[in-house]
């Protein structure tokens, strides 16, 4: 009950805050809208991953909505990214997971957001011809710039968890950084 | 406290995205942890032998017989300037399993060929370890190795003076991109009086890949923490001195080298191609899942032991490869080749050529029935011969335990062979080929079988007298 109230108190803080931005920056506005977006950018396997495979160009789409929070989007997010290795084996990890969006509040031309979630990777790896899913946990940072409108331009960087420790005999687990540039429109829907 | 508190929350997600995962039908297998495994050790040797060094018999003198091939006629005999090689350099590109691509990358190697005495691991039965990426799970029996080159060094060049041959310089070859001393004889890793004949003669290059038998077979299974391919090439004193002709700006010059021995495929003078003479043999094994075979009674012989599926014959030709190919009537002399546009080495040519044409005309006319038969008869005849031959050479292998020894019957010194898979086993011994030779008979079997019903277990010895 304690704890209730203190997110309920935070929640509300947060609200009196943010409530003064909203109503200075009209521009936002256009920002708060669904968005649907695109982006295009190097993959870097990390740490033990990193060991193993080569970094490579991969892209990706996502869509968000909006959450009865302004600053809160819900989103979800998948890419393809195909990764080689110096021998012969190669990884394709198709990963599709949710995430929250948050608007950090700050009041600058750029937009910039924070995001975290989770879901499911699909994992293919050749030439063994392993094909399955693992589930997976995001994290990421998001500078946008509006053009317009219409959309936004942004610069993202994502990391990406891929779990297997719950699998008999594992060592490892995935390990990728996402950088990317972005493209996105603010749909009217 | 609130670290504490944010993994206990961490770990509580993690468990339910487990237990999601678990409805949805999330996969088993590590893949992360596979990429970053290595399970199948590839390990190649040079020797005939199993384990160990080689026995067969080393020549010193490669001016004379049988070190230097009767092929050798431009320029035979004594010449001080050409020494036994001391070192084989291999350039391998690329491996497969089965056709399926488990190791793409370039391995580079230089082995020391030494005396008799300490040898590099190479040749004395250590090995020498191949990278690799795990193939998929399966079996296999056979693999293919890319050797991009294959040189012995101390190779020659002569030019002719007129009346003789007089040395010109040290043959040299790119290897590992520079410049060394030796010849690539993996260029001449085909047979043109055989292969040509064939449809499929455009992709005969023997040697990429080369195609070895795995004897028993590649059962790689990702739950065996180890699993060991090793591949055997017949190297060591296993080593002739050729002869390549060839005409360099007008010039009429020999480069002497040295490649494996032609026995099973017999290199005949005005040849240049000394192809599919390379004998490999490969086998698994799983560490702590094989037995051992030890072998009593046996007085300075080889010992060979393959398992109980394959049939002996395949382990000897019945004759030298020199006398089977002589057996083969429409063997008809090669034509000479055309030197290019310098007047003396054309006029050469051209009594090459009428030397070719008697030559030709002498052994044709030497065939059974030869002025008898219609030309379409001649020519089934030709193939049905060349088809004879290929089938008396084609399926020779060498076999996956060799050892060379002896051992008294009382089994206080046997013969052993280690790592052994469970399964039976024939053993058979023979005595020791000749210089640059290996197991042929007369044409009965050189093999004396010792027992035929060998019954390995793991962890167990079997005991053969």
């Amino acid at each position: 009950m304690k704890r209730k109230g203190i997110i309920f108190f935070v929640t509300l803080l947060i609200f009196f805050i943010t409530a003064d931005l909203f109503a200075s920056a009209s521009r936002k506005r256009y920002f708060n809208r669904p968005q649907l977006g695109i982006w295009f950018g190097p993959l870097t396997p990390m740490f033990e991953t990193g060991e193993t495979l080569e970094p490579a160009l991969g892209a990706g789409a996502f869509f968000r909505y909006n959450t009865p929070i302004d600053e809160l989007k819900i989103g979800f997010e998948t890419s393809y990214q195909d990764y080689n290795s110096r021998g012969v084996d190669s990884l394709r990890l198709i990963p599709a997971y949710m995430d929250l969006v948050y608007l950090l509040p700050i009041d600058l031309p750029v937009r910039m957001q924070i995001k975290g979630g989770g879901g499911f990777c699909h994992v293919y790896m050749e030439p063994d011809d392993i094909r399955q899913w693992d589930p997976m946990l995001s994290t990421g940072l998001e500078i946008s710039f509006p053009a317009g409108q219409m959309a936004n331009i942004a610069l993202r960087i994502d990391y990406l968890f891929i779990y297997e420790g719950h699998i008999d005999g594992s060592k490892n687990n995935g390990h990728v950084i996402n950088a990317g540039i972005s493209l996105y429109l603010n749909l009217n829907l | 406290m609130v670290f504490a508190d944010m993994m206990k929350k961490l770990k509580f997600y993690i468990a339910s995205l487990m237990v999601i995962a678990f409805f949805a039908g999330c996969g088993d297998e590590p893949v992360f942890t596979e990429m970053a495994t290595n399970r199948l050790k590839v390990v190649i040797k040079g020797t005939l032998e199993s384990e160990g060094t080689t026995n067969l018999n080393s020549s010193a003198n490669p001016n004379v017989l049988p070190m230097e091939d009767d092929s050798v006629v431009n320029h035979p005999g004594s010449d001080g300037n050409m020494v036994p090689p001391t070192e084989f350099m291999l350039d391998i590109a690329e491996l497969r399993l089965g056709g399926k691509k488990f190791a793409n990358y370039r391995q580079v190697f230089k082995f020391d060929l030494g005396g008799t005495g300490i040898d590099v691991p190479f040749f004395n039965g250590d090995g020498v370890v191949l990278k690799n990426d795990d193939p998929p799970e399966g079996r296999y029996d056979t693999v293919q190795v890319y050797i991009r080159k294959m040189v012995f060094d101390k190779a020659q060049i002569y030019r002719s003076s007129g009346s003789g041959f007089v040395w010109d310089k040290e043959g040299e070859v790119l290897f590992h991109e520079k410049s060394v001393n030796g010849f690539d004889f993996n260029q001449l890793m085909v047979n043109s009086y055989w292969d040509s004949l064939r449809l499929e003669a455009a992709d005969i290059l023997r040697i990429f890949p080369l195609e070895v038998p795995i004897i028993g077979g590649l059962d790689y299974s990702r739950y065996d923490p180890e699993t060991v391919l090793e591949i055997r090439f017949v190297i060591k004193n296993f080593v002739k001195k050729y002869e390549y002709p060839f005409y360099s700006e007008g010039l009429f010059k020999v480069s002497h080298y040295y490649a494996l021995s032609d026995w099973l495929r017999d290199v005949r003078a005005g040849e240049d191609d000394i192809g599919r003479n390379i004998h490999a043999v490969a086998r698994a094994y799983v560490p702590g899942k094989t037995g051992e075979v030890h072998v009593n009674g046996v007085t300075n012989q080889y010992i060979i032991m393959i398992p109980e599926s394959e049939v002996i014959t395949d382990y000897f030709i019945t004759d030298t490869g020199m006398n089977l190919r002589d057996a083969n009537e429409y063997d008809l002399p090669l034509p000479p080749k055309y030197p290019g546009n310098h007047i003396e080495a054309v006029l050469d040519y051209y009594l090459k050529y009428e030397k070719y044409k008697y030559d030709w005309k002498e052994k044709f006319e030497g065939i059974d029935d030869w002025d008898i038969l219609s030309p379409v008869a001649h020519y089934e005849a030709y193939s049905a011969a060349w088809d004879t031959y290929e089938a008396s050479v084609e399926n020779f292998k060498i076999a996956p335990f060799v050892k060379y020894g002896s051992s008294p019957i009382d089994g206080s010194n046997p013969i052993v062979f280690r790592n052994v898979p469970p399964g039976v086993y024939k053993v058979y011994r023979a005595n020791k080929p000749g210089y640059g030779e290996l197991f042929h008979g007369s044409p009965a079997s050189p093999f004396t079988e010792i027992d035929v019903n060998v019954i390995v277990n793991i962890g167990g010895e079997a005991i053969v007298n």
